[in-house]
């Protein structure tokens, strides 16, 4: 078979690739491996704060003793330590490795993007701290008091400068499309979480700049920094280019044009004004052509290569990551209609949707992203292959679990609020064995990030079997 | 009890506008604008410094950071030898 040598004109030589991508990799791996051990913390932390949140839907008067151990504390220190400890870290650990090695640029300064990781930690504890001790600000995905974000905006502003400083000294001509989700989302998120923490907003306007951001927080930074790294990352395992890379253009466009006003229909139903939350809903009714032209760009670059899931568990996270994406985005626009809307709105409905976006997507991307990028870091294969088959059947059956029971659970408690004639003590009742459900998924999942977590800890300890061979590579051949 | 921003807001012609359609509304669709405008003037630079035009070449970007390069190769063809790395099917 004769093969054909592509020119292109960002190709460097074989040997300069190789000491470019030895630079590159060794500016990164300090700061990479700080945000990597930090998110793997963070995701403990806030799993077991999860699984004791959902709980008390069966043990209401378990650890009720003293406030710091209440739902609304716990629950809420969840939500922070998975968003911004979790998803947030490990998304901006993937960026600063992926960046440098698609500029062909060693990182700049990587002392800054050191600092961002010990400042973002920073805030974190003295957060989540705040929060278990009683001091919110009271809103959703913003409930860190303000005072305290200031740390996490200045660790941005590091981190941002040092990797949009690199993209300024890339030595291509052209971006990869990785690269224009990571520089968007270093460019949007400072921007919605400045505004969205001034501390000029008060009444409807207040509900309303936080649903804002709440939805853009999701659309704008985490879902763009994992689409960057899904993007990066299957073409990369299979060894074959995006089928089409103008579709991948349009979705990433698409996104930037028409996502941020997609916040506000989580608001139908208030006093805003009705007008405002119809363009909402148009603009989520929308995001169906990035979310279409992604799937479609996913699903036919696999395409006769599904075998390969079996071999790479890099490839098996994240297309069921890419896969759960398309799900997901299509459930929140459907969600965004009135008359769906007026069901789910106050419901378990939302919570297995908002699961399903941060966990099933978002998550399962970054696990496939770690099980790539950290024997690069580390330069040791994993060492037990199936620790890895545990954590993702694990992690897969919890949130299948939780996403369904909630799912049906929200919509069946959605249907008998709006019957006047149902008691309130019923619909709470309805949704009893559903909720177990949802413990039982959390347990799961909780479950699949503690083998994870050790698994992680062997790897950066150099502990267990040296292996020569990639993990689940046996019997690729024949794949 | 009015909130800084309403505050700000009051006692101008523009603030009656705002007054007539809620200033937060006015708010948040002026941000979601200018967000499309920096989107908008991204993708102008972008395409006025050729990035558009030679797309399906750029997705081969992705291959330039090989732990061994290999030649660069049709897609259906390309072998990627990797010391640390998934296993190419």
């Amino acid at each position: 078979m004769t093969t054909v040598p592509l020119v292109y004109e960002d190709t460097p030589p074989p040997q300069v690739a190789v000491s470019e991508r030895i630079a590159a990799d060794r500016s990164t791996r300090r700061p990479v491996l700080l945000f990597f051990h930090s998110a793997v913390v963070w995701l403990l932390v806030g799993s077991l704060l999860g699984l004791a949140a959902s709980l008390k839907f069966q043990f209401p008067d378990w650890l009720a003793g003293q406030a710091l151990w209440t739902f609304g504390r716990v629950r809420t220190a969840h939500l922070n330590a998975v968003a911004y400890g979790w998803s947030s870290m490990a998304l901006v650990g993937v960026a600063v490795w992926m960046i440098p090695r698609l500029v062909r640029a060693p990182l700049h300064r990587p002392a800054f993007a050191t600092a961002a990781a010990v400042g973002w930690n920073l805030f974190l504890v003295l957060g989540i701290g705040a929060l278990l001790a009683g001091w919110t600000d009271g809103l959703e995905w913003l409930e860190i008091p303000y005072p305290i974000d200031a740390i996490v905006a200045i660790a941005g502003g590091l981190m941002a400068y040092s990797v949009l400083m690199t993209v300024a000294r890339r030595k291509t001509k052209h971006f990869y499309v990785s690269v224009w989700y990571a520089l968007a989302a270093m460019v949007w998120f400072p921007i919605i979480f400045v505004t969205a923490n001034l501390p000029v907003w008060g009444g409807v306007g207040q509900g309303a700049v936080n649903w804002w951001y709440g939805h853009n927080a999701l659309g704008l930074w985490i879902t763009a920094l994992s689409l960057g790294a899904a993007y990066y990352l299957i073409p990369k395992v299979l060894g074959r280019p995006i089928r089409s890379y103008w579709l991948s253009l349009v979705g990433f466009w698409a996104l930037a044009f028409f996502y941020s006003l997609n916040g506000i229909h989580h608001l139908i139903g208030g006093p805003v004004p009705t007008w405002l939350i119809t363009v909402s809903i148009t603009a989520s009714v929308m995001m169906v052509i990035p979310v279409a032209a992604t799937a479609v760009n996913f699903h036919s670059t696999m395409s006769g290569r599904f075998g390969a899931l079996r071999h790479s568990p890099t490839l098996a996270f994240t297309v069921a990551g890419a896969m759960i994406y398309t799900a997901v985005s299509l459930q929140g626009s459907a969600e965004a209609l009135r008359t769906v809307n007026r069901v789910t709105h106050f419901t378990h409905f939302t919570v297995g949707h908002a699961h399903l976006g941060v966990y099933g997507f978002a998550s399962m991307i970054l696990f496939g992203a770690f099980y790539f990028i950290v024997p690069r870091l580390v330069d040791w294969e994993w060492p037990r292959p199936a620790l890895i088959r545990w954590h993702f059947w694990l992690a897969l059956a919890g949130i299948t679990v939780y996403f369904v029971a909630l799912t049906i659970g929200g919509w069946l408690e959605g249907a008998r609020m709006l019957d006047p004639a149902v008691p309130f003590a019923d619909v709470v009742n309805v949704t009893k064995p559903y909720l177990v459900a949802r413990s039982v998924g959390g347990t799961l999942m909780l479950a699949a990030h503690c083998v994870f977590a050790y698994h992680y800890w062997l790897m950066v300890r150099r502990r267990g079997p040296e292996r020569s061979e990639p993990a689940w590579a046996e019997g690729r051949a024949a794949a | 009890m009015h909130s800084a921003f309403d505050r700000l807001s009051s006692g101008s012609a523009a603030a009656n506008l705002c007054g007539a359609v809620s200033p937060v509304a006015v708010f948040i669709l002026a941000i979601c604008f200018a967000g499309a405008v920096l989107a908008g003037a991204a993708f102008a630079w972008a395409a006025l410094r050729g990035e558009f035009t030679d797309a399906e070449q750029t997705a081969f970007l992705v291959f330039d950071d090989e732990d061994e390069p290999a030649e660069r190769r049709a897609p259906s063809t390309r072998v990627i030898p990797r010391k640390h790395a998934e296993p190419t099917p």
